[in-house]
This record gives C-alpha cells, structure tokens and sequence, in this order.
C-alpha cells in the first residue's frame, strides 16, 4: 500500500498535468482570440477605404421619427441605395429620375410625399433635394433625412 | 521473478534484438501514424522499453526510431530537429529505466483494483514526460527556424496539447499491459 506523502505526490503530479493542459488551452485560445482581433481590425480598416458614414433622419409625418445615426453605407452610395440599406423602399422610375413612394411600408396617401432633404452644414439649415434620390451621392458625413409630407 | 531481475538475464545478442524489435514497433506504428499528427505509440513503447530492459535499451530504441522515422519523414528533414528529438526521445527509455530501478518494478505490476492507480501514475509520467519532450523540440525548433522562441512555444501548443493527452490516454490504457505482456514473455509463459 502506498504512503500518504507518496499519495499526495501524485495527486500534485496529476494536478500539475491538469494545470500544464488548461494553461495551454488558456494561451492557446487567447492567442487565437489575438488572431482574430487583429484580423478584424484589418477588415476594418481595408472597409474604411471602401465605405462611408451618413446620419439618415425619416420622419414618418405621423409624430415617429427615426435616426439612423453612423450609417456605414458602400462608397458612392446614391441617397436611394443608402435609404435602402436602412429600410425597406418602393420606388418608380421615371426618365427624370427615381420617386420613392413608400419607406417601411408607411405611403400612398392622397397628397402626400416622401421628399428628401440634405443638411447644408454652411447655412446650418435643411435643404430641400435639387434631385431625384438616385441621382445624389453621398459623402462621408452627409446628414439626410425623409420627410412623409403633406400638401 | 520481478521483470527487472528477469531481464537482467538477457544477453547481448538478445538485448540487440530486443532493441531492433522494439525500435521495429516503434517505425511501424509511426508510418502507421503518419496522418494523425503527434499522436503516436513510440513514445509509449520507447518508456516500457527502458523501463523493462533498463535505460540504455530504452535510449537506443528512441534514438534508432527517430534516426530511421526523422530521415525518412513526410513532413521533411532536418539534422538539428533531428539530433533534438534523438535526444528527446531518449529521455523517455532512461526515464522509464530509472524508474523501474528506483521502484523495483514490483509497484507497477499490480493488478485488481490498485492496477487504477498503477494505470494514473504511468498517465502522469506520460503526460509530464511528453510536456518536457514537447518542450525542448518546440525551442530547438524556434532556434532552428529563426522564430522567437515564445511563438514557436505557442504555435506548437495544439500539437503538444494533442501530444500530451493522446499520450497520456496511451500510457494509461497500454503502459501496464505492456510491461505484463513482454514479462510474460520473458518468462517464457
């Protein structure tokens, strides 16, 4: 039969085992956590030359309004594929341009439109949209919003 | 007839059979092994060969087995890796060896109940013998790359954490068998 210290050198041997494995998996998956991080840091960055961040306002015409602050949209988005990315859109297209006739679901009341704005930094005012929405590129930082207007 | 005094009556010629055969086993279960990376019997039967056939046999049998297995590799050759994991895995005949002296291999022949525990201890000893092994070939292999020794230790943790469990999992089944089975055979049962 074994002595008790004898006894006790094993179980801290077997110890000793289970502590070496677990702090191999430890590091193992800390290191592999590391790869990933930076991995998706690099995505990041390579996605910063091919994306821009727009701030979309949709205003309802109900009371709701709805920000979509930090949009990351793709580079040379038009205000019609940025507004798509954000919600769900129905649009005509006609020879002068593209006319949204429903974000979300929300249109096609009697006398009343989905008109666009753009926020002009200068005079610090909203502006109305000199174009139909698939004709006007974004730039990194523009602030757009939808108005549900009535006439 | 404890195993250690049996095979104390092996004679040269026998002893060198003894090794060309164990160091056969150890080729063939390598080459048998070949897609399953750093699992592997050799290390299991390099230790019961030390530790049946003392230090030197068990050395022998390591170094052979690697002189044949780490020329002739799949995944390359290299002269220091090479010389590096000779020397590693020698350790595991002298270790097996040593112990067999120190403890009179009486301890490690049990049987019943306590054959549990004989089975621990031989996982244990597999387990911290392969982590030394994995160890020292993981810093040669770092020098010999030209990489920093700390990412060539953490690049080799999945292939030791894979050595050192499969090792202990063999040391726990087989270690025991093994050295009943070759003393019986000694024993001319």
């Amino acid at each position: 039969m074994m002595g008790g210290s004898k006894l006790w050198m094993w179980v801290a041997a077997a110890f000793l085992c289970t502590t070496i494995a677990s702090s191999y998996a430890a590091v193992n998956y800390y290191s592999q956590s590391e790869s990933y991080r930076r991995d998706y840091q690099a995505l990041l960055e390579d996605l910063e030359y091919l994306t821009i961040f727009i701030h979309m306002k949709i205003d309802y015409g109900n009371g709701t309004v709805v920000w979509h602050n930090s949009t990351r949209v793709p580079l040379n988005s038009t205000l019609l594929t940025a507004t798509r990315v954000v919600s769900s859109v129905e649009y005509v297209t006609f020879d002068y341009g593209t006319l949204v006739t429903g974000i979300n679901g929300v249109g096609g009341d009697p006398d009343t439109f989905w008109l666009w704005h753009y926020w002009d930094p200068e005079e610090e005012k909203w502006e109305y949209g000199p174009v139909g929405s698939d004709r006007w590129m974004l730039h990194d930082g523009d602030i757009v919003a939808w108005i549900y207007t009535s006439f | 007839m404890t195993v250690a005094l049996k095979t104390a009556l092996i004679n040269p010629s026998q002893r060198a059979g003894v090794i060309a055969v164990m160091t056969a086993a150890c080729v063939s279960t390598n080459y048998l092994l070949v897609g399953v990376v750093n699992v592997k019997l050799m290390d299991l039967i390099v230790f019961v060969s030390g530790f049946i056939f003392g230090p030197s046999v068990g050395a022998s049998v390591g170094i052979l087995t690697w002189l044949v297995y780490g020329t002739l590799n799949p995944y390359g050759f290299s002269l220091p890796i090479l010389a590096a994991t000779c020397v590693g895995e020698s350790l595991y005949g002298v270790v097996g060896g040593l112990l067999e002296r120190r403890t009179d291999g009486n301890s490690y022949a049990a049987d019943g109940g306590s054959l549990w525990f004989v089975n621990a201890r031989f996982a244990i000893i597999g387990f911290l013998l392969t982590f030394v092994y994995d160890l020292y070939t993981n810093i040669v292999s770092g020098i010999v790359a030209g990489i920093p020794i700390v990412v060539a230790l953490i690049s080799g943790i999945p292939f030791a954490i894979a050595h050192e469990l499969s090792n202990a999992v063999f040391f726990f089944v087989g270690a025991s068998l093994l050295v009943k089975a070759i003393g019986r055979l000694l024993q001319g049962r």
